[in-house]
């Protein structure tokens, strides 16, 4: 990339000098040549003037003696002068006393004094003559200028012969020169073209001496070494970042993003030689107990120390890597057994099971093992990861500490469960679970008697999760207690609230939950509930589903008869969908039974049900209790339910639950009033909507 | 230098002419004469310097009557140079003693052996018409040699008395030592 035409610095320089040097040159010399003609011709009139003063004083006396020949003389003296082309001696009257011509063929003196004519090439001197004060005559000196020019010429191309060897001479010595100057600009030319086409910042220039093109060269050299280490700390940074991209910074091991790549590697081994592959998903347990109790440095350090543990029991054919948080998972590849991953999975359990000692902390911890194996569990790496999971998630439903393999029964859904779980938790901390009310009506009389509370949360990402799906999950969390709880003493607060604004009491109806129920302290918890909140227990009806039994009849029938004696109603939830004995029905204290949603809906189409739900009104009322049907969505659903004999219902087509009941309450309140005002209360008609919130009465409309 | 002489010869008729101007007065060829020499010596006051300049300058006049008209015609109360001439015809002793010229015109040799020695040693300048003049003891002899007045000068007497006669008026004189040949 060496510049080498035209437009080279060199180049530029060159001619830089050179037009420098030759204006200057030039301009110098034409004013010395112009100096000197001006001079020269100054002189020449200093000299003509000089002669005529002398010649002029010297034939003065001729003149006035008129002397003729002494005068000519004296004129001839001037043939020394080689300029001097003629000379002329006027008398006092202005006539030509005498004349010298150089040559013959010089032009002749003018017969007057004052005729004279000097042409452009002739300079003259003109001088007046006297004597004592006589004026003697004039003498008229004309000297002829071309050899003064010719001399001048010459002395112009001489000038212009040195001008122009001074410029050859220049331009040489300029360029030997210029090539010490430019010398360190190669240099720097040459290492930028090293660094730009090699990307190598090792070049260096040596640059010598204190000038700018030194500097200049320093600053490069400077430059470059700082991007030399830029460039080094670039490639240590990408490195860093490499490594980090692909390892865990606590531990050293692979991250999860290296795990997949060697499973999905270690998945194309296995399909090349016919053999298996074994994956392990470690999950610990208690971790987060350590961390939250003795604080992340001495959580970190503890995976640090589970790591190299389970380090000692890897081999080296296998990745062992760490997915983030407290989870682990070992990729085992060409596996002569299916055995091979449970045994290791229980030599990992054994090797984790000595007390760790961290910052003088003695802590103890094990671990939930899941195994799926290729190809039985799956065979891409996101099905086998999925699987391992669930299989951990058992392992750690199981019990804990234990290693369980993956089988189909396990389902895919643990991870969203156990993912639900852990935001439960969180929510049931801050207050995210809320609670609607849906009314239900006594079908005589179409008041409300009742609103049930019904569990709400709204997840962000997830939107409405009904309860049906959140519930499961508490109770397995242990959540189910707190939720309840929760529930309970929310409902019972905003149901002392109805009473005031109802023209007749209303009930709260809370679910409770098996596990919630199973506990000793339940009906203790109720009693501190209403008392807190100041509802009547007449007020509350707790629902409890058919599996209530599974805690044993002793136990459940002595804590609902206390409830019982408190006043506390207690219904069946969801009848008919789960325990199908009916013996404990009537050792227990049951007010009302509902039907299950499911039925209701399948009532208009089914002349069984129509038989068994009617049996089921009778079989209720002879033992004395009401009926309530759920889930009542058509007109036609309430009139069969009417005739069937049922006694409460609940459903879209009369209500949905609702956040605040108050404002339903007051309206139903005003209906009322206008029913008892016009006397009509026996012929209401009611207008339901299928999509309406509230029915309206179309009396009300009359009146309005 | 007779080609020189010839030149001049040509330029005497230029001089008279002049001289006619100067002095009409003059009718006759010895009238003419006597103006050119007149003009002369006025010119040659001018190329001559006194050791004792004065204010005035008295000519002493010694020859013919005709000459000392014209000359105290021509002269007397004429400026020079500043200085008043003034012509003394037949000076007395006592206006010798205050002549700074002594003219000799158409004079006896006695009176010019008679006078001359009155001013000898003093800054007079003495002139006569003759070439002998010069060599007889006078400075300055106004000569007529064919058709011109030629100019003769005893310099070392003129350097003895102190007056000084300008080198180019000696240019066009002829040099004699006192006692020589012309």
């Amino acid at each position: 990339m060496r510049i080498r035409d035209g437009n080279s610095f060199a180049h530029k320089m060159t001619w830089v000098a050179l037009v420098t040097s030759a204006i200057a040159s030039a301009t110098l010399m034409a004013s010395f040549l112009a100096y000197d003609l001006v001079s020269a011709r100054t002189q020449m009139q200093k000299h003509l003037d000089a002669l005529a003063e002398v010649v002029g004083q010297n034939s003065t006396a001729a003149l006035m003696f008129d002397d003729k020949p002494a005068a000519l003389e004296m004129l001839e003296a001037l043939r020394t002068e080689s300029a001097v082309v003629s000379a002329c001696l006027y008398s006092p009257a202005g006539n030509l006393f005498a004349q010298y011509l150089r040559q013959v063929a010089v032009r002749p003196c003018s017969k007057m004094a004052g005729e004279w004519t000097t042409p452009g090439t002739f300079d003259a001197a003109i001088r007046r003559l006297e004597r004592k004060g006589d004026f003697a005559g004039t003498i008229y000196i004309e000297s002829d200028l071309t050899d003064l020019r010719k001399m001048w010429f010459g002395l112009c191309c001489i000038a212009c012969g040195l001008l122009f060897a001074a410029l050859i001479l220049s331009t040489f010595l300029g360029s030997i020169l210029q090539r010490r100057i430019l010398r360190p600009i190669d240099e720097l030319s040459q290492a930028m073209h090293v660094v730009t086409a090699r990307h190598d910042f090792s070049a260096r220039v040596s640059p010598a001496g204190e000038d700018e093109i030194a500097l200049l060269g320093r600053g490069f050299n400077s430059m470059l070494g700082e991007l030399e280490r830029h460039a080094r700390d670039e490639a240590a940074f990408e490195a860093k970042l490499q490594y980090q991209a692909l390892n865990d910074e606590l531990t050293g091991l692979p991250n999860r993003r290296l795990m997949a790549d060697r499973l999905t590697h270690a998945l194309a081994v296995a399909v090349r030689e016919l053999n298996c592959v074994g994956l392990l998903y470690i999950d610990l347990d208690g971790f987060k107990l350590v961390n939250d109790s003795l604080g992340h440095l001495v959580g970190d350090l503890l995976l640090t120390e589970v790591a190299k543990r389970l380090r000692s029991r890897v081999r080296e054919s296998d990745t062992l890597a760490r997915l983030g948080g407290d989870e682990f998972a070992i990729v085992m590849g060409g596996l002569i057994s299916k055995e091979q991953p449970g045994r290791l999975g229980n030599e990992l359990l054994e090797v984790l099971e000595a007390p760790f000692c961290v910052e003088e902390h003695e802590i103890r911890i094990g671990a939930s093992i899941g195994i799926s194996l290729f190809p039985d569990h799956g065979v891409s790496s996101v099905q086998l990861l999925q699987n391992a999971d669930s299989a951990m998630y058992a392992a750690k439903r199981a019990g804990k500490n234990q290693v369980a393999y993956f089988s189909q029964g396990l389902g895919t859904s643990a991870r969203e469960r156990l993912n639900l779980e852990h935001e439960l938790r969180s929510v049931l901390e801050h207050g995210g679970i809320t609670v609607s009310y849906q009314p239900e009506f006594e079908l005589a009389s179409m008041n409300i008697v009742r609103f049930e509370a019904l569990a709400r949360w709204n997840h962000p990402t997830l939107g409405q999760i009904p309860p049906v799906k959140f519930i499961p999950i508490a109770e397995e969390a242990g959540l189910i207690v707190e939720l309840g709880a929760h529930i309970l003493e929310t409902a019972c607060r905003e149901a002392v609230r109805w009473q005031c604004a109802a023209s007749s009491p209303i009930q709260v109806a809370v679910n409770v939950s098996n596990i919630q129920f199973a506990r000793e302290t339940f009906v203790d918890e109720v009693a501190e509930v209403l008392r807190i909140t100041g509802l009547a227990p007449a007020l509350l009806q707790i629902e409890l589903t058919e599996s209530v039994i599974v805690n044993g009849i002793e136990h459940t029938a002595k804590a609902m008869n206390r409830l019982s004696e408190m006043g506390v109603s207690m219904a069946v939830d969801d009848f008919g969908t789960g325990y199908s004995s009916l013996s404990y029905l009537p050792n227990l204290p049951f007010r009302s039974l509902k039907i299950d949603r499911s039925f209701i809906q399948e009532l208009e189409h089914r002349t069984d049900l129509k038989n068994m739900i009617g049996s089921l009104v009778m079989l209720a009322h002879n033992l004395g209790m009401n009926v309530i049907a759920e889930g009542v969505e058509t007109r036609a659903q309430l009139d069969l339910i009417e005739k069937l004999g049922g006694n409460e219902v609940q459903g879209y087509l009369l209500g949905k639950p609702m956040p605040e009941p108050m404002a339903f309450i007051e309206a139903h309140r005003e209906e009322q009033k206008s029913e008892v005002v016009i006397g009509q209360s026996k012929s209401v008609q009611w207008e339901f909507s299928e999509n309406a919130a509230t029915p309206r009465m179309s009396v009300t409309e009359h009146v309005v | 230098m007779s080609a020189v002489r010839a030149h001049r010869l040509r330029a005497l008729a230029l001089l008279v002419f002049l001289a006619a101007v100067m002095f009409p007065t003059a009718p006759t060829q010895e009238r003419d004469e006597r103006a050119v020499r007149v003009a002369y010596l006025y010119t040659l006051i001018k190329f001559v310097d006194w050791p004792n300049p004065q204010n005035d300058l008295l000519i002493g006049f010694v020859g013919s009557p005709a000459t000392g008209q014209t000359l105290f015609k021509s002269l007397d109360g004429r400026k020079s140079d500043a200085r008043t001439l003034h012509v003394a015809i037949s000076p007395t002793d006592e206006q010798l003693g205050k002549c700074g010229i002594l003219y000799f015109g158409d004079a006896s040799e006695e009176d010019v052996r008679k006078t001359l020695p009155k001013v000898e040693g003093r800054p007079v300048l003495t002139l006569g018409e003759t070439d002998s003049f010069p060599r007889r003891g006078g400075m300055i002899g106004l000569v007529k040699a064919e058709d011109h007045i030629e100019i003769v000068v005893n310099l070392p007497l003129a350097q003895r008395s102190g007056i000084k006669i300008s080198s180019r008026v000696l240019n066009l004189a002829t040099i004699v030592r006192q006692g020589g040949e012309g």
